[in-house]
């Protein structure tokens, strides 16, 4: 019997997707973290990603390892970035070359200048010279304006997750874990956290992704939000066309108290200073809402497994796509025809449509099964996929996403992966003996 | 305002202080006035006296790392020089090679960019395990911010870091889970 008879028959038989195996290993010598909740977080405008992750790392500080419920949970970052970002490098430089030459090559103050410029060195300048007063504030014009101008052309021309393949991605492999979503989104972020919402609820429903909205630049709401009266940014886009209700009203700047970072916003906006500053009324709301949303959200069902690390295949449309993993040494060869490896297992098959229900292999958690080496990740198109984007993430258990690529299938294959696509590294870290993951 | 007026205003400024004397003294000053002071005077002495960072300018990306141990030396001399303790200058250190490594990282590489990230990440992380949050003069959350900007001193390199930034649009990544200090 030829190979796509096989399949045919196999595909008559059993479900157009195949769940191979639904039991997660937490052993005793168990090497991940199991989470019940994903906190993902949606950066504002003009952020680069290391204050990205700094943020959240504010909100985990906030809501700590465990939710009202008693989930772990696990926080992510989606970050975005804003268009024109660098455009104000140029802006920046001539601002103070316009001004005093003498400070226009320190561009160490721009990011400080962006955040309203309390930090300590423009704090210096303007304490040593008033006159840098002039220069700063002259400096946040811009800035203010500037970031109007990105959120406006944002929002005339709204993010799709379909461009964002990594995160679309990753929110695929949540809701197929079975996992809790809570997304908190500021400013910029709001747009992509809506698309974000509207994609989940292809997978799931609304009861399992609660959203947050804190200075939302978009009118559309998918749950509650936070926005203060003096918040300068957001009441810019006021003037130009529709945002949502203010909710609180705020001190003006000269008596504003210095937020959770110790530092100050001007322009009313910042997420630290401003939405998590334990002296405004702000932070209280945002802490209730996210509280609230980790207490009610419910768990959708669970499709596939939590692994040490996962490869999780999609692709746009039908056809029939197979994920192939060739476990370390020349061990098992893992797919649809031999689910379970020596590490691992496919524990997901799908022979119809990769935009629901992916293919899915996940590494054993349990230390005593899980293989030291390298796995080589690689699909197929099996049949009626040629033409087809197809789409494979690594992830790890302790890590987030460790890659994503995308190949355009040519013709069929048969059981044979000829898109080799990743080579995954596991082993041990010398020093402190802890189990680790790479891409090679 | 223009450079010009700046300048008048700076020389005004400093001509006015001079003029306020001394309150105590009933005599009349007999000192000649004070020289203004130009602005590259005022920042010198705030390079002086530690308010300002003396940093390299340097027209390479790299800028000058004399002990290849890859961060730059006057980023090395800043953390070095600090009051944080020897666990805390660690971690400055580990997320300052990060950074660093930002600059140079091929951007059409997104293994090597995601890479990149993972490691400011980690460092990041291990800051917020060692430095913490609470303190206003040693704020986690801060001192990551100030070697940001000091690792993107010139135009050249804060443009390499923000189109490494512009590389990772539309990624996802996690906080690290367990000790993220080498």
């Amino acid at each position: 019997m030829n190979k796509i008879k096989q399949k045919f028959i196999l595909f008559l038989l059993i479900p157009s997707v195949s769940v191979f195996s639904m039991s997660t290993v937490f052993a005793a010598d168990d090497i991940c973290t199991n989470n019940g909740v994903v906190f993902a977080s949606f950066n504002g405008v003009q952020t680069t990603e290391a204050q990205a992750r700094i943020n959240l790392l504010y909100l985990k500080v906030i809501h700590g390892r465990t939710s009202p419920k008693g989930d772990n949970i696990q926080y992510e970052y989606l970050y975005n970035y804003t268009e024109g970002f660098e455009d104000f490098v140029e802006t920046f430089e001539q601002r103070l070359k316009e001004q005093d030459s003498i400070v226009s090559n320190k561009f160490e103050l721009f990011f400080d200048a962006l955040n309203g410029g309390n930090g300590s060195w423009w704090r210096n300048l303007t304490t040593a010279a008033v006159a840098y007063k002039e220069v700063l504030q002259s400096v946040i014009d811009q800035i203010q304006a500037q970031k109007i101008n990105n959120l406006t052309t944002l929002l005339a021309n709204p993010p799709t997750i379909q461009n964002y393949a990594e995160q679309k991605g990753r929110i695929l492999e949540w809701t197929q874990q079975g996992k809790k979503l809570v997304f908190v989104a500021h400013s910029q972020g709001n747009l992509f956290a809506n698309a974000a919402y509207d994609y989940a609820l292809t997978q799931v429903t609304s009861k399992s992704v609660k959203v947050i909205h804190i200075a939302p630049a978009s009118p559309k709401l998918n749950g509650t939000h936070v926005l203060a009266d003096k918040d300068l940014v957001i009441n810019g886009l006021r003037v130009a066309g529709t945002v949502a209700r203010i909710t609180d009203t705020i001190p003006g700047y000269l008596v504003r108290p210095a937020g959770l970072n110790f530092l100050e916003d001007i322009l009313g906006h910042g997420l630290l200073e401003i939405y998590l500053n334990p002296h405004l009324t702000t932070s209280t709301k945002v802490k209730a809402y996210i509280n609230d949303a980790l207490s009610t959200v419910e768990a959708p069902e669970k499709k596939v497994s939590d692994g040490f690390f996962t490869a999780t295949l999609s692709w746009n449309g039908s056809g029939d796509v197979d994920l192939h993993t060739f476990e370390p040494s020349g061990g098992a060869h893992v797919y649809y025809q031999s689910p379970t490896g020596n590490s691992g297992f496919l524990d997901q098959d799908n022979t119809t449509n990769g935009t629901v229900d992916p293919e899915h292999y996940y590494a054993s958690c349990d230390a005593s099964k899980l293989k030291l080496g390298t796995y080589r990740v690689a699909v197929a198109n099996y049949a009626g996929a040629t033409g087809r984007t197809a789409t494979v993430q690594i992830a790890s258990a302790n890590g987030g996403v460790l890659g994503t690529k995308n190949v355009t299938l040519g013709r069929e294959t048969g059981d044979t992966p000829i898109y080799s696509l990743f080579n995954v590294v596991v082993g041990k870290n010398a020093q402190t003996g802890a189990y680790e993951v790479s891409l090679n | 305002m223009k450079r010009e007026a700046f300048i008048l205003y700076l020389l005004l400024a400093s001509t006015l202080v001079g003029c306020g004397g001394d309150k105590g003294s009933d005599e009349p000053s007999k000192s000649t006035p004070t020289p203004p002071k130009t602005t590259a005077a005022i920042i010198d002495d705030l390079e002086k006296e530690g308010k300002l960072p003396v940093l390299d300018r340097t027209n390479s990306i790299v800028g000058v790392d004399s002990n290849s141990n890859g961060i730059r030396d006057d980023i090395d001399g800043y953390i070095s020089k600090s009051s944080y303790t020897g666990d805390q200058k660690k971690a400055l250190n580990q997320v300052s090679k990060g950074f660093q490594s930002s600059l140079t990282v091929d951007i059409t590489d997104m293994q090597a960019v995601k890479k990149v990230s993972k490691d400011i990440g980690k460092g990041i992380d291990c800051v917020f395990s060692k430095v913490g949050v609470d303190a206003v003069d040693k704020s986690a959350g801060k001192v990551v911010q100030e070697l940001e900007s000091l690792t993107t001193n010139t135009k050249a390199r804060l443009l390499a870091y923000l189109k490494y930034n512009k590389a990772l649009d539309g990624t996802s990544s996690a906080l690290t889970e367990g000790d993220s200090c080498e």
